[in-house]
This record gives structure tokens, C-alpha cells and sequence, in this order.
């Protein structure tokens, strides 16, 4: 009885029509479907954050989304990040204050930040680990990280 | 196997139909539950035929606040709560209890709804809800009917709510007068927690008696109850008067009485103690009466 | 010494890839025909397999192949002991034992699959305790065994009653320790490719170790190692986690590939890695004490028992540092040590970062503070009379002579960056309120590298093109630490190039000689020798050559940043017109590096030797804030002083303390994986905590340098220390600021509040 449905998506600036099945997670079609493997899985119960994207402007876990769902919602992944001007100030900032080790929770939490500075631009300390609370680093112990969305917002303001 | 039909309804009305005609309908709304449970493979996915997605109905998602009422959509997230000013000035043990829930990312999907008729022993909404007074709308193509929120509950993941039914929304009058409230939480750490313990307590004041006070502890009955036995025993008294420390005692002592001594009882007594003892003294250094 | 590129905080080589989503992890890898497959694992934690059917899976939609032990060429592999079953085949030892496995055109048609599987057991009573797996007379959990003993490491030195009568004082306490999960953020994968590029099989994937990889799945296919290939892929963290359990996952998949001639990937759940992978020893420790009222130490007295679950695995290794670190940085005349290792029906135990000491430092220090409140010292001066100092002799006889010993150094600057003597007096006054504070210490000392456990050297090749640019490839892996960005810099610092030029190849055992395993934080020491090794060498000819050309003397060749320079600072080429023209004129500019560490001894019966060739010290001190009235603990601050002989990366190695220091604290007061008559509780992580960013506190990293001679630019080990240390600090802050000792980890809810651990269905 699993039906297929038909689903558009605006993934990192472009249009998608992908079939999908009822059963279907957002973070399955980005990977499986339209490769976008930079999005990773972790634990697959909303509790890692490894597979956070932006959907229509909020950091949510792709792993607790039905494709089905966001039909005709605009999404950014790790991906549409770096444009053709450069990396994107997040990125830089990272690699910059070493916020880097295995890299594996690294996309999920840039796209955290990446919702958090596009709502606020100038966000105090507090502000910056409730946006990350929900993604889970075994590595850096944080600081580093919570050093570069600083560093990334020191240079928003500019 | 689970295996179901996708629907997804763009207005209520539509979802009511859907819920009145078809059998074994599940609703999804921002997912973070049902999206655990597919991942659990849980034998309630395999009953059913339809997963009938909500997240879209535009209607559902508003927060109404009138003079003396409050409506919240069942599909306000916890995020919306949480960025309520009125809310966080004027009933702010509830902006306490949706800033703890999950994460960023679980608050941009969890709806109020969801949280609702999930009806978890260890939901935070519930505390400050129950508190509150608060009533489920619930709607069918029959009519609407109301029920307290404390009728609602049935027990441990358990609700009232009909197959053919939508939880629409959450109403609660605002407090009148001289009020107080707090809430307190408990969690093993300091994000993407579960509570370990919580409560919420308001009281309504009258020339510095009580005149009303509800007191419900989170996570620390089978499902979400007030405590009626200490809300009567607050009643009447002088503010002034109450031992914090004494009504903590008597408020761990009533969940006692409900389940029993239990394996977490060694840790809960002392703890749901020291919760209520911490929110009465806020309310009374709140109101004056301390320090 | 002027550095160019070394103890610079210079940016990670493997950063872009990784902030920009290409990095490919194990999971991200797709092959053409590729085929996916799952395992069932047992139920139970002890039983015979009476049956196993599996027609009715073989004939589910999609299905390749559904392989019990019958068809796994050789069913045994491990590092130390071989007794760890590929799929089990007559009897399972732990819940999560593999019994079967499908591979099918998708992952759910795989996983549909496995529910058809009909396997018949006979329960067996199952042994969940180490100390009820010694007792005479009990079940064998391996038959082809004497009992159940794993491993018994003694030390003796002195003579412990002669020490206990001198002592004015005697303390005995018994500790605690618990399982833990590695936790890395990615689960395991693995893919096996058969028939690749002249290999009989190819494995990719997260794996931490890719020579012992290649030897399980060798042994298990009864093949030369030449015939399997193992690549690592980005991993995405290991914490020494990724070893036996991804060997294992390879060699299934490898079993299955060579069947179906097709690809296999495997990934786990994250259920399936928290069920399946092994995790830190929990210990229970017995220790004795003596001392004299001056608080002068005069025998020691220990016996752990590690509880090694149903196979070896690395008991052996894990348990031998443990006894060599056992009475921790302190002189004694007089020392008796027991470490033993049992098997049980649990969840089986390996390596995790630490290794062996987080278990007994947690004991040593806290008992070090426990003796420091009866005898009325504070727990800084007490230390400070027993310390390790240069030449100074370990339990096991080594004087420690070659290095600087730099303990005191290490203490001092963290006690005074902390303010931990005002702090100290000031909470050991009455504190108002529910909320009280406490600061706690606690320092270590630590063996670098292997030590006697096994040969302890690695290789590298270093390979410069025609237009300069430079190919490095070593035998030893990044695991998320940073060794390519390590590496890197050692090699333009030696060849006197940029770090653009270099291309940090990921490891291929086809490449590199087997270096053994990226284990014991001995990448930058013996790995980043063997670099520099090799890079010397192609300096050296680059020198000649210059030298020759320029009509300059030998030592007058400077090469930096890839320029060639007279002595006089006058740039004479550029680094590529150079080798370049030695290219063309056909000298080789290939090179592989080897390094050996220096010689070590042990003596397995006393438990005497040097059993590493140079130590690392440290010293970290927690301040907590415990809420006596609901036992929520907060740990505030975290000073950590580290002396890692030269910081390569000192950028990096603050991230290897922040994110040691974490993990401690995870270990100290949140984690456990719970285990009820062998079956894990908690297989994932909403139940299985870890710490968030919001129980991060705030870090005080101190560096400490004392170049070793033997390191390369002086350079030691700095990755599990930081993570060794926190819970002991924090256990100790906690005695001070709420009156309770807690002699068990972790330092939960309950336990802080009344001091006892409960479990569900528990009394």
C-alpha cells in the first residue's frame, strides 16, 4: 500500500521534483536521492544533530522530517554553503579557530549557526549554545566551535 | 511492516474529513515523536493505514490572546512559545518549561499539540498546563467539545482524544489579580534533557491570602496530575505563613502516595521536595515576603 | 629554536573538505552493483545456538545471500587473543553476538529479511560479574580455557608489610568505574569491494586501524595479508572504538563480497553500534594505603579486577597499564599490584581513550584526597611530598632520567592559574544555601606510546614531483586528531617548503609499511619521527645536490619556505626549479621514513622494567558547583595543564584538551552504558548521555613544554591524558563541596543526592 508522492523542494537554490515514499526522511532524500551526502546521519531520533538542515529559515533535524512534509520548502544544506565568491564566513571561521576535528558533526553544526546568524546577527554566548545545544560533538569539547560562530559573527557585523 | 498512505491536509476542515471517513488514522504534526517511533519501527505505526500529516493547516498555528483568555494552536512550536513576550512577561513558568524541551532544532518542529496528546509521564508543557487550568478544544465534523486538560489525560501515552477528532487548540484563562508562578526542572543535563523532575506551580493572592494554588509535579507520577491535596492545603492561608520546607515535605509525600514506593523513590522524595519547597520560596520572595 | 611551521597554530590540511560537506565518510561511499547488508545479533547474553534457519529469508524480495558461521572460511580473529567470532556458531557470549547476515539489493529489504531468521536457542546462565567469574568451580565461557581469567598483571616491589608497618595511618577503599561508550558521532561502516585493483578485496571505510583491519579479514578469509587492501576513508571519531567491531563488520562484509562478487556495505544504527561495539573496562579497585603522619607515603597496596565482557579483545594491553600506573606519580619503597582481567556474559571491553588508567586514577586520586582529610593535609601539600621528580624511581624500578620530569612544574602552574589554594580555603568554610561550591585536583602520570605491549614503530613515504609539490603518506591514521596536519607541518619545516605544496594522502596499506595501530597517543611521537626521517633524508639529498650545484658547503644550504638560500641569506632557486632539474637528472626524490622507539623492558612475572621509553605529566583541577538539594552537579571551571614536550599544533592540541576534558567530565558525571544481566539499556543516545555544549565549563588549557629527546622537535603525546584526569578532579571537588565521597562513577543525580546509584526494576 506504500504510495509514492510527489514532492518539490528548493534544495541550496535549486529546484527538485523527487518521488518519495510515505516512509521517506528529508535526510534520506538528500542523501540518497539527490546526493547530497554532507548532510550525515548519527542517531536517527532528533538527539545527535548531525543531520541538521535549514527548512524555510529554521535549523531542524532532517532526521524527524517526512519528506512528504516539506513540499515546496525551501532547504539549505552544508553544500549550498561555499559559492563562487568563497567560502561562506561560517566555513572560514571555522577552519580558522580550529573548530574542526573529525568533521563529522562539522555540516550540522554550521547549518545550526548558519540559522542562528540569520536570525541574529550579533548573538551573546548563551545565545550561541542554545542554537548548538542540539548538536552532539564527541571531539572538540566545543570551545572551538563556539569560538568561530563568534569570530563569524564579529564579521557578519562588518 | 509499517506501511501507510501519506495525506496531508492543508486546512482543518479537510482533516476532519479525512478523520471522519478513513479508519487506523494517525496525525502527525511537527514529527519529532512519530518520526522516533517509525524509527523504533513501534507496533502503533504498524496498525495504521494513514499517517495524516497537519504540519501545513495554517489555522491551527496562531496564539490568541484575549483579555482575559489565552488560545494556543495545537501547532504552535515550542520555538513560538518560546519567543512569546506576553508569555514570558506575564505567565513565564510556561516560556520555562518550552525553553528546556529538547533542542533548537526539536523546538522548530514540536508543536504544543503534539506535546499534548503525547501525553508523556516526563512532557514539560504539561506542569504549567495543568496548572493553568487548561482546556483541550477538540474538534470533529460532529462539533467541538471541550475538556479540561487534566480530563484529557487518560494515563501514561494515553489521552481521551477520539479517531475522529483534532486537538485545535489549548485555551487557559490568564490568572487575575495578585498571581505568582514557577517552574522548576530537574535533568541529568543541561540540554536535551528529559525531565528527571519538574513542577509548576501558580497561586492567585487576595490581600495576602491564597486564594488559589496549583501545584503539579512533572515526571513524577505515571502521567501528569495536580496535586490537589496540597493545592487544599495552601488554600486560605496566609502566604506569609507557609513553610516552604514543610509544604516540599508534604507535596513529596502525596507522590508517594500515588505510586508507591518505587525503585527512583529514594531519589524522588528528597527532590520533588526540594522542587516545591524552591517554588513556593520564589513566589514568596517574588511577592515580598522573603529576604 | 626558530620554527617555520612547527609549534605554530597553523590551519587543519583537512579542514576544507570537511566544512564544506565533500569529505566522504564510510557511509557517503557508493560502488557500481553495490549491495547492502545486516546482521542479527543474539538476544541473549549466554546460549547454545541449536538451530538456525534461514530459508525463509533467502527467499525474501531482494535478497543476495542470508551467511551464518558456517560459511566464514575462519571464524576467530583478534588483535591479542583469537577468540572473537566473526558470526557466532555453536554458542553466543554477549548480547549482540553476530548469528547470521543478509546482504539484499536495499538496507530495508536487508533488515525485512533478517526478522525471518529463525534461530533456536538454549538459554545458558550467564556470569555478569568479574569477581563471579573468578570464583572456583564456575562455568568456562571458553571452552578451549583454563577458566575464565583473561589476564593477571603483578607488581612487587619492597615489601608491602614492612611498608604498612611503618605507617602511622593505613586507608583501604574500594572504587568503582563503569561502562562507557566511545561515542563517536558517526556509526560504523564499512564498504568491501572484491576483485579491486589487483586485490582479492578492497575494504573502505571508518576504521581506525587499518593494519589490524587488514589482518582480521585476512585471518578470517585464510588469505595473505598482500590480497586485502584497506583504505581509510574521513572517520568520523574513534577514540580507539573503531578497531575490533569495524574489523569485524569488515570481514563480514568482505565474506559476503567475495561471495556475491559484488560490493557490500554495512553501516550500522546507531542501536546496532551501541549494541555491538565494545567499551571501557568497568574496574573495581581495591586500594590500601600507608602513611606516615607527615603524610609521607610507605606502601601501596592494590587489586583491580576489569570486567573484559566475552572476549579478550585488548584486555590484555589494557590491564598492563593499568598496572604499571597503578599507584600513580608518587614515590614508594613498598608496592603490591594485582590487575586482573575476567571474562563475563557482558558487553566485551576494549580500547577506549585512556586506556587503563582512567579506572585507577580515578582510585588513586581520590584516595590520595581521602588520605589527605584523615591525616589533616591539604591535598596539594600532601601530593607535593610523594610526587615523581626528575630521577626519581616508578613502582616498577624505572628511574626516570632520560626526560624532563616535569610534574611540579605542571601542578604549580595549574594551581596557580586555577587560584586553587584560595579557593580550596575559601570552600572549605560553611557555605550558605543549597548551592555548594568545591575545587578538587588531581595529576598523573603517563607512558608514552605502546610501551611493552609490542613493537613500537611506524613508517611513512614522502614523495616529491618534478614541480615541487609533495606527496606524504604514513602508516598511521587520522582519526579527527589532526596527525595530517601534524604531519604536514613536520615535513615543510624539514624539507623547508610551504604547507601548500604538501598533498596529505589518506592511508592505503598498499602504500606504507605496517606501522601498527594509531592507538596510545603515539601518532605524533613515533609517527611524526618517522616522518621527519624520511623527510631528512630527502633533504639531505636535496642539500648534497645544492650544495654541489652552488659550490657551497653542506651547511651552508638553507631551504625556506621554498626558496634555496646561500649562508648568507642570498635566495639562489626556487624549491621546484630545483627538484625539477634533480628529477631530470634522474635522482630519486622518493623516501621512506622508519622510526623504532627506544629500547623497553618488562618483566611480566614481578612486574618490573622499563616499560615506556619517556612520560607525559599532568595535573587538572576541577571546580564544581554541587546542588545539595537535588543532586544536580555543574562543573564550572576545568583547568588543565599538560606538558606535551613541544606543541607541533599548539592550536590543535588546546582542541585535544577542550575535548579531552569533555569527554572526562562525560565519564565523571553522566555516562554509563547500562547493562542488566548483560543486555545494554540505553542503545542510543537520547538515553545514553553525553555532554552537550551546555555542559561544557570553561576550559583553561596550560601548555607545558619540556622538549623530550626523543620526540620529534621535542614533541610527546597529549591525547589521552586530557581525558584521564577530569573525573577524578571532579569527584574530589565534589567531596569538598558537598561532605560526600563517592567511590563510584558516575557521579550521577543519585548518587550525588544520597549517594547510591538506583536502577529500574532495582531495590
Amino acid at each position: 500500500m506504500m504510495d509514492k508522492v510527489n514532492v518539490e523542494l528548493t534544495v541550496n537554490g535549486e529546484k527538485y521534483e523527487v518521488e518519495v515514499t510515505a516512509k521517506e526522511r528529508l535526510l534520506d532524500t538528500l542523501r540518497k536521492q539527490l546526493k547530497l551526502t554532507g548532510t550525515k546521519e548519527g542517531c536517527s531520533v532528533g538527539e545527535c544533530g548531525a543531520c541538521t538542515v535549514i527548512v524555510d529559515d529554521k535549523a531542524v533535524n532532517s532526521c524527524m522530517v517526512l519528506t512528504a512534509q516539506v513540499d515546496g520548502s525551501k532547504i539549505i544544506t552544508v553544500e549550498g554553503l561555499e559559492s563562487k565568491r568563497g567560502l561562506h564566513p561560517l566555513q572560514k571561521a571555522f577552519i580558522d579557530n580550529q573548530a574542526v576535528q573529525c568533521g563529522f558533526c562539522t555540516p550540522g553544526m554550521l547549518m545550526s549557526a548558519l540559522a542562528l546568524l540569520n536570525e541574529n546577527p550579533d548573538p551573546s554566548k548563551e545565545e550561541i549554545k542554545t542554537a548548538l545545544e542540539g548538536n552532539l560533538c564527541r571531539c572538540t569539547g566545543y570551545q572551538q566551535i563556539i569560538d568561530a560562530v563568534e569570530a563569524a559573527a564579529a564579521e557578519w557585523g562588518n | 511492516m509499517i506501511d501507510y498512505q501519506f495525506i496531508k491536509a492543508n486546512t482543518a476542515a479537510e482533516a476532519l474529513k479525512i478523520l471522519a471517513d478513513k479508519n487506523n488514522v494517525k496525525i502527525i504534526a511537527g514529527g519529532t515523536d512519530v518520526l522516533v517511533e517509525l524509527h523504533k519501527e513501534s507496533r502503533d505505526l504498524e496498525m495504521i493505514d494513514y499517517l495524516l500529516d497537519i504540519s501545513g493547516i495554517e489555522e491551527l498555528k496562531e496564539i490568541k490572546i484575549a483579555e482575559d483568555k489565552v488560545e494556543i494552536g495545537s501547532l504552535v512550536t515550542h520555538s513560538r512559545l518560546l519567543k512569546n513576550k506576553f508569555f514570558a512577561e506575564n505567565i513565564p513558568f510556561l516560556t520555562a518549561a518550552a525553553k528546556d524541551i529538547g533542542s533548537t532544532q526539536i523546538r522548530n518542529r514540536g508543536t504544543v499539540g503534539g506535546n499534548v496528546c503525547n501525553a508523556s509521564p516526563a512532557a514539560d508543557l504539561f506542569a504549567p498546563l495543568l496548572a493553568l487550568e487548561s482546556e483541550v478544544v477538540l474538534r470533529s465534523q460532529k462539533g467541538k467539545r471541550n475538556l479540561k486538560i487534566t480530563d484529557f489525560i487518560k494515563g501514561p501515552y494515553k489521552t481521551h482524544i477520539r479517531n475522529d477528532e483534532l486537538l485545535e487548540k489549548v485555551v487557559f484563562k490568564i490568572p487575575a489579580g495578585e498571581y505568582y508562578c514557577n517552574f522548576q526542572k530537574i535533568g541529568r543535563r543541561k540540554a536535551l534533557n528529559i525531565s528527571r523532575l519538574c513542577l509548576a506551580f501558580l497561586t492567585v493572592i487576595e490581600d495576602g491570602v491564597i486564594k488559589k494554588a496549583h501545584l503539579v509535579p512533572g515526571a513524577a507520577t505515571p502521567y501528569p496530575t495536580p496535586f490537589k491535596k496540597i493545592d487544599d492545603y495552601l488554600e486560605g492561608k496566609l502566604l506569609a505563613e507557609i513553610d516552604p520546607a514543610e509544604t516540599g515535605k508534604m507535596a513529596a509525600d502525596a507522590m508517594v502516595e500515588i505510586t508507591g514506593e518505587r525503585w527512583s523513590t529514594p531519589y524522588k522524595r528528597p527532590a520533588l521536595s526540594k522542587l516545591a519547597e524552591r517554588a513556593l520560596s520564589c513566589v514568596k520572595e517574588e511577592a515580598g515576603y522573603d529576604g | 629554536m626558530a620554527f617555520e611551521y612547527v609549534n605554530k597554530g597553523v590551519k587543519r590540511v583537512d579542514a576544507y573538505e570537511k566544512v564544506t560537506g565533500k569529505a566522504k565518510f564510510g557511509a557517503d561511499l557508493e560502488f557500481a552493483d553495490m549491495v547492502y547488508a545486516k546482521v542479527l545479533r543474539s538476544e541473549y547474553p549466554h546460549a547454545e545456538i541449536k538451530a538456525i534457519d534461514v530459508s525463509k529469508a533467502e527467499k525474501m524480495p531482494g535478497v543476495e545471500g542470508v551467511y551464518t558461521a558456517d560459511d566464514i572460511p575462519n571464524n576467530l580473529f583478534g588483535v591479542i587473543v583469537q577468540d572473537q567470532q566473526v558470526l557466532a556458531k555453536d554458542r553466543v557470549v554477549l548480547a549482540g553476538d553476530g548469528v547470521a547476515m543478509v546482504a539484499a539489493e536495499t538496507e530495508e529489504q536487508a533488515a525485512e529479511a533478517l526478522k525471518k531468521i529463525e534461530v533456536e536457542y538454549k538459554e545458558l546462565p550467564g556470569i555478569f560479574d568479574p569477581v563471579d567469574a573468578r570464583a572456583e568451580g564456575v562455568q568456562k565461557l571458553h571452552e578451549n580455557k583454563e577458566d575464565n581469567q583473561v589476564i593477571h598483571h603483578p607488581l612487587r616491589k619492597g615489601d608491602v608489610k614492612n611498608g604498612f608497618e611503618k605507617a602511622d595511618i593505613i586507608l583501604e577503599r574500594e572504587y568503582k568505574t563503569q561502562f562507557i561508550e566511545h561515542s563517536y558521532i558517526e556509526p560504523e561502516a564499512v564498504v568491501a569491494v572484491p576483485e579491486d585493483q589487483n586485490h582479492l578485496i578492497s575494504i573502505y571505510g571508518s576504521i581506525q586501524n587499518p593494519y589490524a583491519t587488514r589482518t582480521a579479514v585476512a585471518v578470517v578469509l585464510n588469505t595473505n595479508l598482500s590480497k586485502v587492501r584497506v583504505i581509510q576513508n574521513h572517520i568520523g571519531g574513534s577514540f580507539g572504538g573503531k578497531d575490533e567491531v569495524v574489523s569485524a563488520m569488515a570481514a563480514r562484509a568482505a565474506v559476503m563480497a567475495l561471495d556475491l562478487k559484488k560490493p557490500v556495505k554495512m553501516v550500522n544504527s546507531r542501536e546496532e553500534s551501541i549494541t555491538e561495539s565494545y567499551k571501557r573496562h568497568p574496574y573495581q579497585l581495591k586500594y590500601k594505603v600507608g602513611a606516615t603522619k607527615d603524610g609521607k607515603l610507605t606502601a601501596m597496596e592494590i587489586e583491580a579486577v576489569a570486567d573484559s565482557g566475552g572476549y579478550a579483545c585488548q584486555t590484555p594491553f589494557v590491564t598492563w597499564r593499568s598496572v604499571v600506573q597503578a599507584t600513580g606519580p608518587y614515590e614508594l619503597e613498598n608496592v603490591k599490584t594485582d590487575v586482573y582481567g575476567y571474562y563475563t556474559n557482558n558487553p566485551y571491553t576494549g580500547a577506549m581513550r585512556g586506556y587503563g588508567s582512567p579506572q585507577v586514577i580515578f582510585a588513586q586520586e581520590s584516595l590520595v584526597d581521602e588520605l589527605a582529610k584523615e591525616l589533616d593535609i591539604s591535598p596539594l601539600e600532601l601530593r607535593l611530598k610523594n610526587i615523581y621528580r626528575q630521577n626519581s624511581i616508578t613502582a616498577s624500578g624505572q628511574k626516570l632520567d632520560t626526560h624532563t620530569v616535569s610534574l611540579e612544574e605542571v601542578i604549580k602552574k595549574a594551581v596557580e592559574k586555577s587560584n586553587y589554594k584560595e579557593k580550596y580555603l575559601e570552600y572549605s568554610k560553611e557555605q550558605k544555601g543549597d548551592i555548594k561550591k568545591g575545587i578538587g585536583l588531581a595529576v598523573s602520570f603517563r607512558g608514552c606510546s605502546l610501551g611493552a605491549e609490542a613493537i613500537d614503530a611506524a613508517a611513512s613515504l614522502i614523495q616529491i614531483n618534478k614541480d615541487g609539490s609533495v606527496a606524504v603518506y604514513s602508516g598511521l591514521a587520522e582519526n579527527g586528531q589532526g596527525l595530517k596536519t601534524i604531519f604536514s607541518q613536520i615535513t615543510a619545516e624539514v624539507l623547508g617548503i610551504t604547507m601548500k605544496n604538501i598533498d596529505y594522502m589518506e592511508i592505503d596499506t598498499t602504500f606504507t609499511p605496517d606501522s601498527g595501530s594509531t592507538v596510545a597517543s603515539r601518532a605524533t611521537l613515533v609517527g611524526g619521527n618517522s616522518i621527519k626521517d624520511a623527510a631528512q633524508k630527502l633533504r639531505a639529498t636535496i642539500d648534497a645536490f645544492c650544495a654541489d650545484k652552488f659550490d657551497l658547503d653542506l651547511d651552508d644550504v638553507d631551504i625556506r619556505e621554498g626558496f634555496i638560500y646561500d649562508g648568507k641569506g642570498n635566495r639562489l632557486a626556487t624549491f621546484e626549479d630545483i627538484v625539477g632539474e634533480m628529477g631530470n637528472q634522474g635522482i630519486m626524490l622518493s623516501a621512506y621514513g622508519w622510526y623504532k622507539g627506544p629500547a623497553i623492558s618488562w618483566d611480566e612475572e614481578k612486574g618490573t622494567g622499563n616499560p615506556y621509553f619517556t612520560y607525559v605529566y599532568g595535573c587538572q583541577i576541577a571546580e564544581v558547583e554541587v546542588d545539595t538539594g537535588t543532586g544536580e552537579l555543574s562543573v564550572t571551571n576545568m583547568t588543565a595543564a599538560h606538558d606535551v614536550g613541544r606543541a607541533i599544533n599548539p592550536a590543535n592540541v588546546k582542541g585535544q584538551v577542550y575535548g579531552g576534558v569533555v569527554m572526562g567530565l562525560g565519564y565523571g558525571i553522566m555516562e554509563e552504558v547500562e547493562v542488566n544481566k548483560g543486555k545494554i539499556k540505553n542503545t542510543n543516545l537520547d538515553e545514553y548521555l553525553i555532554p552537550t555544549i551546555k555542559d561544557m565549563p570553561e576550559i583553561e588549557p596550560i601548555i607545558v613544554e619540556n622538549p623530550d629527546p626523543v620526540g620529534p622537535f621535542g614533541a610527546k603525546s597529549i591525547g589521552e591524558p586530557t581525558l584521564e584526569l577530569g573525573s577524578a578532579a571532579i569527584a574530589n571537588a565534589v567531596a569538598q563541596a558537598s561532605g560526600r565521597r563517592i567511590r563510584s562513577l558516575p557521579l550521577n543525580l543519585e548518587r550525588v543526592l544520597i549517594g547510591r546509584a538506583l536502577h529500574k526494576g532495582g531495590k
